[in-house]
């Protein structure tokens, strides 16, 4: 029966996409298949598809981990811009070698948890709902990175709006020889149990839960309220950070601008669709990586990449309203 | 001066409409930040209607009626099915990303698109009937709202559902009939944008205005005459550093100078914050017994 109801919930989802795909005069059959040729037709492909995982775990687990302490940090997106920039910074300063790359993640992580800490500044200190600071601290990160390479962090030859490149010392290893695949997979997979570790085991982990399921009562209970809210936030936007800085160090070596394919705010529908649990983010981020990558081919089917933006709202109305039939069953 | 006053006013249009009606949905109790998609494809519509048919009217009114029916679709998950508004919201807004950007690169050629017609003014200080519509909104709003009975009957839904169910009103309706309203202000708010600052349509053309417009009503304390305020501050720093850009007068760097709206509502926002109070019952799904 809940199979039945799940179905129909998918199926109203398809409806929903095949109608916005054929009122761009396309087939939606074509477009699937040329989905699945970009996400596993060849090597290349698979590991496009894991390396477009990379920064949709982290920036997933980040997003599900604020969403788990009832934050709505929909700043992922600034976070991650932000994590890129500080590892560019940092990977570009002329460090000894052995010191390059981890300064460099560690510079991102740090980056993304300041731009998440001006959300908690402001709502613990003013009030402020942190769904529109972190919302408007993602434009103005987006033209802080469009500056920045125009600017202070420009290449020497000054010719393209983009910045210097990370010495080689700076650079993630590859992980499957004849691809692009890096060793950040690797950490943003066990980054994603050292979460759930967290989460499922600690202290601060269960206050951050005990918040997320209702503040009055964590309060009640002993737990600071405030303590618990601005940790959230910084942990949030250190794993954000982070895959902004393992963009930089093991993809694309510097920073441009336009920088990011918009991986923050497909990390909401990443976080929500494993029902923000961070082992079930690993296989909900495959799921957006593999169309992410599938996007790249989605052109030669006669539709515009942004499709892509239509089937995670549709995923997501599909969740929403399975959410609401399991809810009225019991 | 005054051409620049009247440059405001046009710039304050998209924002200010959105905001009136956002603010309606939160009095009764929804928050919808899916209002940066609602305007998007007001945009979009009024731009495709409006050069196909050669009538810029139209291309208004289908842009009220896309995102009402967009914003229906809010209101069936968020006030229907009772689910988180902020997702809801969020989730509209990769809707009409997507959708706007798919259909939009799918048309090879959209044709002369017909801007509104000019009532007076010229040039970048022209003024056209949406202007004036939304100036005329202003006032009517905040006399709905503070002095007639349904304006009551709305603010008490954000206030006190019980009580207005009490009263023998369905609460969930009058909810979902404000959301798909203040969709269709939305929308006007898009096409006064895409047809009323210039006559054309390009990909994420609203750049947060839908974000910035929620930010308004946070600022104007949920009033019509102070989201007025709100609005034309924000467009008058817009128009001013555009002049003082073109003049030549300072050099900020252009993605700096972007950055300033975005700044100045943070600002905005963190200095009203502490003092202002929301509706009480702001984005809570309600269980009519």
């Amino acid at each position: 029966m809940r199979f039945l109801q799940f179905l129909a919930c998918l199926l109203g989802g398809l409806a929903l996409l095949a109608a916005v795909i054929l009122a761009a005069k396309a087939s939606p059959l074509a477009v699937a298949a040329a989905l699945g040729r970009g996400a596993f037709g060849s090597k290349d492909s698979i590991a496009n598809t894991l390396l477009q995982t990379t920064p949709l775990l982290l920036t997933g687990l980040g997003v599900g981990l604020a969403f788990k302490g009832r934050l709505f940090n929909i700043g992922a997106e600034g976070q991650f811009l932000l994590g890129a920039i500080f590892a560019t910074w940092a990977g570009t300063r002329g460090l000894p070698a052995p010191l390059v790359l981890p300064t460099a993640l560690v510079a991102g992580a740090l980056g993304g948890a300041l731009w998440a800490s001006l959300a908690a500044l402001l709502k613990l200190w003013r009030g402020v709902q942190e769904v529109l600071s972190t919302l408007l601290l993602n434009f103005v990160a987006i033209q802080l990175v469009a500056w920045l390479v125009r600017g202070p962090l420009q290449e020497a030859a000054k010719q393209f709006p983009q910045s210097g490149k990370l010495p080689l010392s700076g650079r993630l290893a590859f992980l499957w020889p004849g691809t692009q695949l890096h060793q950040g997979f690797l950490l943003a997979v066990v980054l994603a149990v050292v979460v759930w570790l967290y989460l499922s085991k600690t202290a601060s982990g269960f206050a951050l839960r005990a918040v997320g399921a209702g503040s009055e009562a964590a309060a009640a209970a002993g737990i600071s309220v405030a303590k618990t809210t601005t940790l959230t936030f910084l942990l949030s936007g250190t794993l954000s950070g982070l895959a902004g800085a393992i963009q930089i160090c093991g993809v694309t070596y510097f920073l441009a601008d336009p920088y990011s394919k918009g991986y923050g705010y497909t990390a909401i529908a990443v976080a929500l669709l494993a029902n923000l649990s961070p082992l079930w983010t690993v296989v909900t981020a495959l799921f957006f990586g593999a169309l992410t990558a599938g996007a790249t081919e989605v052109q030669t089917a006669g539709v515009s990449s942004v499709v892509i933006q239509v089937l995670q709202a549709v995923t997501l109305l599909t969740l929403l309203a399975y959410g609401y039939v399991k809810e009225r069953k019991r | 001066m005054i051409p620049l006053v009247l440059q405001t006013l046009t710039y304050a249009t998209p924002v200010l409409l959105a905001a009136l009606g956002a603010l309606f949905a939160e009095r009764t109790g929804v928050v919808n930040i899916g209002l940066e998609g609602l305007m998007l494809v007001g945009a979009l519509l009024a731009v495709v209607v409006s050069a196909s048919t050669g009538q810029p009217y139209l291309g208004v009114l289908a842009a009220a009626a896309a995102a009402a029916g967009l914003a229906a679709l809010f209101a069936l998950f968020a006030v229907g099915l009772k689910r988180d508004q902020v997702i809801v919201g969020t989730t509209i807004n990769f809707l009409s990303l997507g959708a706007t950007g798919v259909l939009y690169r799918s048309m090879k050629s959209l044709g002369t698109v017909k801007s509104l017609p000019t009532l007076f003014g010229d040039g970048s200080s022209a003024i056209n009937a949406v202007t004036i519509g939304a100036l005329i909104l202003v006032p009517m709003a905040q006399w709905l709202l503070f002095r007639t009975r349904l304006g009551v009957t709305l603010r008490s839904a954000g206030e006190k559902p019980e009580a207005v169910a009490a009263a023998g009103v369905f609460v969930n309706r009058l909810r979902a009939v404000t959301v798909i309203v203040s969709g269709a202000l939305c929308g006007i708010g898009g096409a006064a944008l895409s047809i009323g600052i210039g006559n054309t349509f390009s990909e994420e053309m609203t750049g947060g205005r839908g974000f910035i417009a929620l930010a308004v009503v946070v600022f104007g304390r949920w009033n019509p005459l102070g989201a007025l305020g709100a609005t034309l501050l924000f467009a008058a720093a817009d128009v001013w550093q555009t002049k003082l850009q073109a003049d030549g007068k300072v050099h900020i760097p252009y993605p700096v100078f972007l950055m300033i709206p975005y700044v100045l509502t943070l600002i905005a926002l963190a200095l009203r914050g502490a003092r202002v109070k929301p509706p009480a019952h702001l984005g809570e799904p309600f269980e009519q017994g």
